[in-house]
């Protein structure tokens, strides 16, 4: 899952700005996803993915690397 | 005496030298350190040759040394000039350039930028760089500059005419235009805040505007006239409206000042109600229109905060403030910009320059001492921008003209009707691009709406409409349509209907209308 993540940050939301990421790079303090990015890559875990992420699950705590993310989704 | 902004610091620092005067993330500044950090800082610049009047570059993301760049940089005579760290870089070299910026404070984060704007311009100094950072520019770190020992500020000779610092803003054509205030503008519009929401030491006010937006000016300076607390929001937060709440409500804000489009997500995502906010008093909000069904939904949210609808323009600073009443919103189409502050004098004009008549359209002209000193290096632009009524030959009396279209309604209450350039001609008919979008949001399933004229082959434009719906799986384009159809003259209707998760932002949370056109243009 963390791959897919991973794949999909890179390919999709930073492509276009030459940017690529790993599995620990920080996303939002570098100011890498903006809030359409973030909207995107929620519809990816709920489309693609198949999980359900409740509002107030969309924290800064539970998005701040693609380890954190699949950390966080695995709980759910 | 505080007819400087530093004054508001060292004064402070003087009567409550224990009292926090920023915190972000785990940070937090009392006064008496924020006037050592600034005095360090400003010893460091006078020894490094910045001298009065010269420009210093911010180039940071939100952190408490924030503050000590803004008010070291004026304490070594100096005005500031915050450089946007999401813009593209060629912009803040454009900026640096007109600005003959040679030293530069920043932070490692922003590194990367830093190393490409170093042998692109004339910065010669750097403060707060990482390691190894440089390429010809000289760099002192953060911890040299806490470490470095300095009791008080330099005695340089400012006056209230002194440059504070200058705010960039993206003018319609797409070149930022610099706008300049004086430490009198400031501290003028420090105190006008400071005493119209009644701050006092007790009072935890948000940051939630980045450094180069105007709105955070009353966050800075307001706060710190009354020896406030100012509560950064850093700039994930402004992503995440679960965060967002949770941070409002850890951080005990009693004042959040911030703009629709943040309260229109932390409603949207239903968060608000994940928390309880005892200390939240006031909330402002500004720059931009909001929607009376949604601020009725916020209001019931937080009942115990009185809510403002302020308005002004970076060029005047805040002129007018509403205080909105819950009941009117049932039925009210838009909220009211509200009467002036005291000691501001504001003209509605017609296009002959003609005072009309209360409940009239005309433009908004204000007179104040919050007013700007001009655009920087652009006399083309101050000539326009500056309107002068001589009843006294020797003496004319020096308005700012807002581009806003208001009308006075007899009761002293200013109705923002919009920017007098957004009224346009399509196939012969006046369109008001602002009453397009106010019909269009009052539609239930529309969040918001931004509404952009295109042009079109023959020469005349297109009105094109993007919206974000409420919920975008069971949105109902022809529902919309229809609506629409109710609300405008069948000239005015858009001919295109964007639906979008969201719409292109600019750095400080506007609609990016110049974007969603470009994005029209090349389709």
């Amino acid at each position: 899952m963390q791959d897919q993540l991973i794949d999909f940050i890179n390919n999709e939301l930073l492509a276009e700005r030459g940017i690529s990421i790993g599995p620990d790079d920080e996303l939002l303090l570098s100011g890498h996803l903006d809030s359409m990015a973030i909207f995107q890559l929620v519809a990816f875990i709920e489309g693609d993915l198949g999980l359900a992420v409740p509002a107030q699950d969309i924290t800064v705590e539970n998005f701040r690397t693609a380890t954190v993310i699949s950390q966080y989704l695995a709980r759910l | 005496m505080r007819y400087l902004l530093t004054h508001l610091v060292s004064q402070a620092a003087l009567q409550h030298p224990q009292q926090a005067a920023i915190c972000c993330r785990d940070e937090t500044l009392s006064y008496a350190e924020l006037y050592r950090r600034s005095a360090a800082l400003a010893q460091i610049l006078v020894a490094s040759g910045v001298g009065v009047g010269d420009r210093v570059g911010i180039y940071m993301h939100k952190c408490v040394d924030c503050a000590s760049a803004i008010y070291g940089i004026m304490a070594a005579g100096a005005a500031y000039v915050p450089l946007d760290p999401t813009a593209p870089l060629a912009r803040l070299q454009h900026i640096i350039d007109s600005c003959d910026i040679e030293v530069l404070v920043t932070e490692p984060r922003l590194d990367r930028g830093v190393e490409e704007l170093v042998p692109a311009t004339a910065i010669r100094q750097l403060i707060g760089g990482g390691p190894g950072i440089g390429r010809g520019a000289r760099n002192m770190n953060w911890e040299t500059v806490h470490k470095q020992s300095a009791s008080e500020f330099p005695e340089l000779g400012l006056t209230g005419n002194s440059l504070a610092y200058i705010l960039f803003t993206s003018g319609s054509t797409g070149v930022p235009k610099g706008i300049m205030h004086s430490h009198a503008s400031a501290i003028t519009w420090a105190r006008v805040t400071a005493s119209s929401y009644q701050f006092t030491a007790q009072d935890r006010i948000s940051n939630y505007a980045p450094l180069h937006f105007d709105l955070s000016t009353l966050d800075y300076f307001g706060a710190a006239w009354a020896a406030s607390t100012t509560v950064m929001v850093p700039e994930e937060y402004t992503r995440f409206p679960a965060s967002l709440a949770e941070l409002i409500a850890r951080q005990r804000l009693s004042i959040f000042y911030t703009v629709p489009h943040a309260l229109l997500q932390l409603l949207q995502a239903g968060v608000i109600q994940q928390h309880s906010y005892p200390a939240l008093r006031a909330v402002l909000f500004g720059g931009e229109p909001i929607p009376p069904k949604h601020l009725r939904e916020i209001m019931k949210l937080w009942p115990g905060a009185t809510f403002y609808n302020v308005y002004g323009p970076t060029e005047t600073n805040g002129v007018t403030h509403y205080r909105v009443n819950l009941d009117e919103l049932d039925t009210a189409k838009s909220i009211p910009i509200g009467r002036v502050y005291d000691d501001v004098e504001a003209l509605v004009l017609d296009s002959k320059d003609t005072v009309v008549a209360d409940d009239s359209v005309g433009e908004l002209l204000i007179s104040a001492g919050t007013c700007m000193r001009g655009y920087w290096k652009r006399a083309d632009l101050n000539q326009k921008v500056f309107w002068f009524r001589s009843q006294d030959h020797q003496r004319p009396d020096v308005f700012v003209r807002t581009g806003d279209l208001v009308s006075r309604r007899p009761d002293g209450c200013f109705e923002f009707l919009g920017r007098a350039d957004r009224l346009v001609k399509t196939r012969g008919y006046r369109v008001e691009l602002d009453e397009v979008e106010a019909s269009i949001v009052t539609h239930p399933q529309v969040l918001e709406c931004a509404a952009f004229a295109v042009p079109d082959p023959s020469g005349s434009v297109n009105i094109a409409v993007a919206i974000i719906p409420s919920d975008i799986g069971s949105f109902d384009l022809s529902r919309l349509r229809d609506h629409i159809r109710r609300q405008l003259p069948a000239y005015a209707m858009p001919r295109s209907i964007e639906v979008l998760a969201d719409l292109p932002r600019t750095s400080t949370g506007k609609i990016d209308r110049v974007s969603l056109l470009a994005q029209a243009a090349k389709k």
